[in-house]
């Protein structure tokens, strides 16, 4: 398990986590959602044991990981860039992080560089930016750790690499309890991969959930009502549980929603709905409404 | 045990440190091989011809040949060494390239090694790229030595072979220790930055301004304040690499030096005794230099594990660094320039301060901060240099070690004069002299208001006003004129402080050096007047070292100069000569005389005598009696006071030459040959000290030394009338300056240290002084000389018409194109042509050739 206890970074005056707990089960694809600068690549760079806290801890199987080889030896991270890498070839790349992670497979490797056929003697340099992705991912795979770090993993891949890519995380995680954890902007591809996802925003987690309860739980409503006349606010629906987000199109109320759908019917029920209809949120409207709620809202620059 | 070791290093090459380090290797592989180049091609380009030459030098029979461009050679593997040494800042800024390189940040910390591991093994990494291939060239240069040691030819067993070896062994060592502590400051320092440019901008100026900045403030506080330059080896040598680097070059100078080993014979001038042995000083400096680097290793790796991964991108991730670094620039550069000009100084210093500012901080941020941190760095150094000035750097200068605590004096004179030594003294009645001397010093320095100040400075600025006597010469229809003329020159401060200083300003400084018991070094550098000088030389001079130490140094001159030593049988072929000589600015005359070893043992022995029993007051104004050994050469003067040595010498039939002798000077009226004297040439000048009130001077004092020619000075526009050249004193000036030239000469002397200012002659480039009680044989000249200034020359010739057949005309083209056809014409030159007579017999009447 992948931990962090009231987890602080800071960066100067800027506070990149403030304060933040998240738990990380094994087995899990989790994801990370989050705003520009909301603290994704921190919490990732902090699982890898690249940046120390400056409170808190960050545990990887109880054991804190900074500094620490054998709780870094579980982790692996792909950051989003692939320069440093330059300098090697895909085999050289291989041997340097063979010598350095006991577990790596050669077997998976040639499997995995069989499936994507990328070129062995050519200098990563020369590669395309989805070939350095696809180069690193087999041999973050390959590595077998039990815990593999992905930020902006799908960056530059085209659609049938992006398939090929899932499907050796989502094999090594069928084969061998992998805890993929995928930092992305791209939340349908959080959203078919991951099965939690935490959104982030400004250093604090605004909620950590399973996918499938998240979007059984935020709703929008279409609703109209008999009474034409009648001007209905906000604070009239009070009874809703919470709403991210309440807008009328001329005799058409648009609400963003979190709760049961029954409580909301409910809700709604004492001002004689004429239409109610409860339409399924996607991840991105769910993050999109979430943070609107937080004022980071894309309607600013409109 | 040997499998337990294999066992080791299989375990140690395996574990994942070692893995770091060997992709620093890998990573860096190209940097590596072209160092490995340079480094391993330089031991032999250096040690190969170095070996060859030692080779061929010690054969008798001269059987190996000269090796072809063998200074070249040994350039291109110092080239080499040079760039590969210098090389290791880039070896330690590769090594570490996750302090600067933001896309290596996280896949190198993410690589599961603690912060320690990391750091050692990038150390090691860095350290193997850059000291391996140092150790590969040294051992080539040891497999150069071992196969040429046996072809090395001495006399005295293996001296030569085990000089080699231990000088050999010595450099390389020094020079591994210095490169650790060069990487390792390296290592440091990129440790501290967060950018490229940072690193090696950073790198390198602390490298530089670590022993420069100290360096400077020594020098500009030992202007002030007697302490011994001594001290700035003593304290930059342990700084810093390039400073360890020229600490070494001293240490290894001192350490050449013994007995007379390289007597310049001007009696003792230059001869140096060390019975100290700097090897034990040499494996300090080699301890101290590794605990140096350990320390910054140390330092190095804790600031490395604070470091945290984010910081790269920082200009000065550890800002004290920084702060360092420009401190030590404005300090540098307030040392450097002249206080008297604050004003362009601090304005300069602020320049370079802010610029530093302005990089550092990527633009204007808070620059009020370093506005302020400008002032108090300036108040800060300004308020250090004057309390360290003010109180006579706390007391030190005025710290002598009692004479029981003392195991040896070194005494150095600073400016090489007659008389000056570098000497060891172990005599403990020397030793206790000298320390009195020196508390005596201390106490005038104390009590005195108005503290000895350099001795010829005010002597020098009364020198304003020149005679001139050279002049303008020309040649038409086969007749020579002079054209002698009279210049005066305004006093002018700027050029007279550069023109003069530079040759003679300084003077009697000198360096002691005591060597105590408890092993501790204190060294003081004094500044003497005439009187102290001449205590200390009585002193120095009246020790047993000094008259052993001469009397040697005279012998084996001799022996060197004119005798032809004999190898196999060990002995010098005799007879030896003994040859007077003396030296016109132009060509040099000779007597000699072949004698055997017992005379050169008499002489020597009279020799030592003669500089014991002179006088206080003979040490300072003896005239020059004449030159022992050969004046291009090695030789020794042989002053006045010398009795029991010229006794000697006119037993021999060698007498001083007189001022006709030496000059060809020959009066023409009595002269038997008229044509010869035609062909006497002199180029003479007069200074003249306008400034004869001497109330505010304490110690002026004049002393030359022989051939110092750099003090003539051409000032521009008339630069040929002040060349030391050939001036030709037509027959008919020269009846006319005979008796006044002949007097002069006579009274002038090459050295002669008053407290009145003098005048100073120059004949043919070589400066005499001419003794205050002979004031008057000057203005006898320079009163004769009006009679050819420019005014009254046409009219001179128009009047010698007749005696001429020419009346003057020409101009400045005219007068150097004669210039150079004489000088071709005449070809006077400085080697001697002597007659020898049969072994035994006096020889005398040498004329230059």
């Amino acid at each position: 398990m992948m931990t962090l206890k009231g987890t602080v970074k800071r960066f100067g005056d800027f506070a990149a986590l403030d304060g933040v707990d998240l738990e990380i089960p094994k087995g899990t694809a989790f994801g990370l959602l989050g705003s520009n600068g909301a603290g994704k690549s921190t919490i990732l760079r902090l699982f890898s044991g690249i940046y120390s806290p400056e409170g808190g801890e960050v545990l990887i199987d109880g054991e804190p990981v900074y500094d620490n080889v054998s709780a870094k030896q579980k982790v692996f991270f792909i950051n989003d860039e692939t320069v440093q890498f330059s300098s090697f070839n895909l085999i050289e790349l291989k041997n340097f992080y063979k010598q350095f992670y006991p577990n790596f497979s050669e077997e998976i490797f040639e499997r995995l560089e069989k499936a994507i056929q990328l070129p062995r003697d050519k200098k990563i340099s020369t590669f395309s930016k989805g070939m350095k992705r696809q180069a690193i991912v087999i041999i973050g795979i390959a590595c077998c750790t039990p815990y593999l770090l992905l930020d902006e993993a799908f960056d530059g891949l085209d659609p049938t690499m992006r398939i090929i890519v899932k499907r050796m995380l989502v094999d090594a995680m069928c084969e061998r309890e992998l805890t993929v954890v995928i930092s992305s902007h791209n939340l349908k591809e959080i959203n078919e991969m991951c099965d939690t996802a935490a959104l982030l925003h400004h250093g604090k987690i605004i909620f950590n959930r399973q996918l499938d309860s998240l979007k059984g739980t935020v709703h929008k409503i279409q609703v109209a009502f008999a009474d034409k006349e009648r001007e209905y606010t906000k604070e009239d629906f009070s009874a809703i549980p919470e709403i991210l987000h309440f807008a009328k199109t001329q005799s058409i109320y648009h609400i963003i929603a979190k709760g049961e759908e029954a409580d909301i019917r409910a809700a709604l029920e004492p001002f004689h709905p004429v239409v109610a209809d409860m339409i399924p949120l996607t991840l991105e409207e769910i993050f999109i409404y979430e943070l609107e709620v937080l004022g980071y809202d894309s309607q600013v620059f409109a | 045990m040997n499998w337990r070791c294999l066992d080791m290093t299989a375990r140690f090459l395996h574990s994942l440190p070692a893995r770091n380090m060997l992709r620093v290797v890998r990573q860096n592989r190209k940097m590596a091989i072209v160092m490995s180049i340079l480094m391993i091609l330089s031991g032999p380009l250096i040690m190969v011809p170095i070996m060859w030459e030692i080779i061929r030098e010690s054969q008798p029979d001269h059987s190996y040949s000269y090796l072809d461009s063998f200074e070249l050679y040994m350039g291109i593997g110092f080239i080499c060494l040079g760039a590969a040494v210098f090389m290791g800042m880039f070896c330690a800024i590769c090594a570490f390239t996750e302090t600067h390189k933001k896309a290596q940040v996280d896949m190198l910390y993410a690589l599961p090694l603690t912060g320690s591991q990391r750091f050692f093994s990038n150390y090691l990494g860095g350290a193997c790229m850059y000291i391996l291939p140092y150790i590969i060239a040294a051992v080539l240069g040891w497999i150069t030595i071992g196969i040429g040691c046996p072809f090395i030819h001495t006399d005295d067993g293996n001296t030569l072979w085990s000089e080699v070896v231990s000088n050999y062994a010595m450099i390389s060592a020094g020079l591994f220790v210095l490169m650790l502590l060069y990487y390792t400051l390296c290592v440091l320092i990129t440790v501290c930055c967060g950018t490229l440019f940072e690193s090696i901008y950073a790198n390198f100026l602390l490298n530089c301004l670590i022993p420069g900045t100290f360096a400077a403030v020594l020098g500009m506080i030992s202007e002030h304040v007697d302490l011994s330059f001594e001290y700035l080896w003593q304290i930059i040598g342990f700084m810093s690499p390039i400073g360890g680097l020229c600490y070494m070059i001293y240490l290894l100078d001192s350490g050449s030096t013994s007995v007379g080993s390289y007597v310049s014979w001007d009696s003792l001038r230059g001869t140096e005794t060390h019975s100290h042995d700097m090897m034990p000083n040499y494996f300090r400096w080699i301890v101290i230099i590794l605990l140096l680097s350990a320390v910054l290793f140390v330092a190095a790796w804790q600031l490395y594990k604070r470091r945290k991964a984010e910081h790269v991108g920082r200009p000065f991730v550890y800002i004290g660094a920084y702060h360092v670094m420009i401190t030590l620039l404005i300090v540098l550069i307030l040392c450097l320039l002249d206080f008297d000009v604050i004003g362009p100084v601090l304005l300069f210093a602020a320049i370079v301060y802010f610029v530093c500012e302005i990089i550092r901080k990527r633009g204007f941020k808070r620059f009020w901060l370093s506005i302020i941190t400008f002032v108090v760095t300036v108040a800060a150094t300004v308020g250090v240099f004057a309390v360290v000035i003010k109180t006579n750097c706390f007391g030190r200068e005025y710290y002598v070690p009692s004479a029981a605590v003392v195991s040896s004096v070194e005494v150095e004179s600073i400016n090489r004069r007659s008389y000056d030594v570098d000497m060891e003294f172990t005599d403990r009645e020397v030793i206790s002299q000298i320390v009195d001397f020196h508390k005596s010093i201390v106490q005038r320095k104390k009590t005195d208001a108005n503290p000895c100040v350099p001795i010829n400075r005010q002597l020098d600025a009364t020198f304003p006003y020149r005679v001139d006597y050279s002049g303008y010469n020309y040649y038409e229809n086969d007749v020579y004129y002079m054209t002698p003329m009279r210049e005066e020159v305004e006093y002018d401060e700027t050029n007279h402080t550069e023109a003069v200083y530079g040759s003679y300003a300084e003077n009697f400084r000198y360096d002691l050096t005591y060597y105590t018991l408890t092993g501790s070094v204190v060294h003081r550098e004094l500044t003497l007047s005439a009187d102290e000088l001449c205590e200390l030389r009585t002193i120095l001079l009246n020790s047993r070292l000094c008259q052993e130490t001469a009397a040697a140094a005279v012998k084996k001159m001799l022996l060197q100069e004119f005798c032809t030593y004999d190898a196999k049988t060990g002995e010098y072929d005799f007879p030896l000569t003994v040859r007077l000589t003396t030296y016109n600015g132009s060509g040099s005359q000779t007597r000699a005389m072949h004698g055997s070893m017992e005379s050169l043992d008499a002489l020597s022995t009279a020799y030592a005598h003669d500089i014991q029993n002179m006088s206080a007051e003979e040490r300072l104004t003896a005239p020059l009696y004449c030159t022992l050994g050969n004046a291009s050469g090695s030789f020794c003067k042989i002053y006045e006071g010398y009795d029991e040595t010229i006794a000697l010498l006119e037993s021999w039939g060698l007498k001083r030459f007189t001022v006709p002798e030496r000059y060809d000077f020959v009066d023409k009226e009595n002269s038997k040959n008229a044509q010869a004297s035609n062909q006497t040439m002199l180029s003479v000048r007069i200074y003249a000290p306008d400034q004869w009130s001497t109330d505010s001077l304490k110690y002026p004092n004049s002393s030359v030394s022989y051939n110092e020619n750099t003090y003539v000075k051409g000032d521009g526009d008339s630069d040929c009338a002040y060349k030391d050249h050939i001036m030709l004193f037509e027959s008919v000036a020269m009846q006319d300056f005979y008796p006044e030239m002949y007097a002069l000469l006579e009274a002038a002397q090459e050295e002669y240290i008053s407290e009145e200012p003098c005048y100073c002659i120059i004949v043919n480039g070589i400066r005499y002084i001419i003794p205050p009680k002979h004031n008057d044989l000057a203005e006898a000249v320079i009163a004769k000389g009006d009679l050819y200034s420019q005014d009254h020359l046409e009219e001179y010739y128009n009047a010698h018409a007749s005696e001429f057949g020419y009346v003057t005309s020409g101009g400045d083209d005219q007068a150097m194109q004669y210039d150079d056809e004489l000088n071709g014409s005449t070809g006077y030159s400085e080697s001697y042509d002597d007659q020898e007579a049969d072994p035994g017999l006096p020889i005398t009447g040498g004329t230059a050739a």
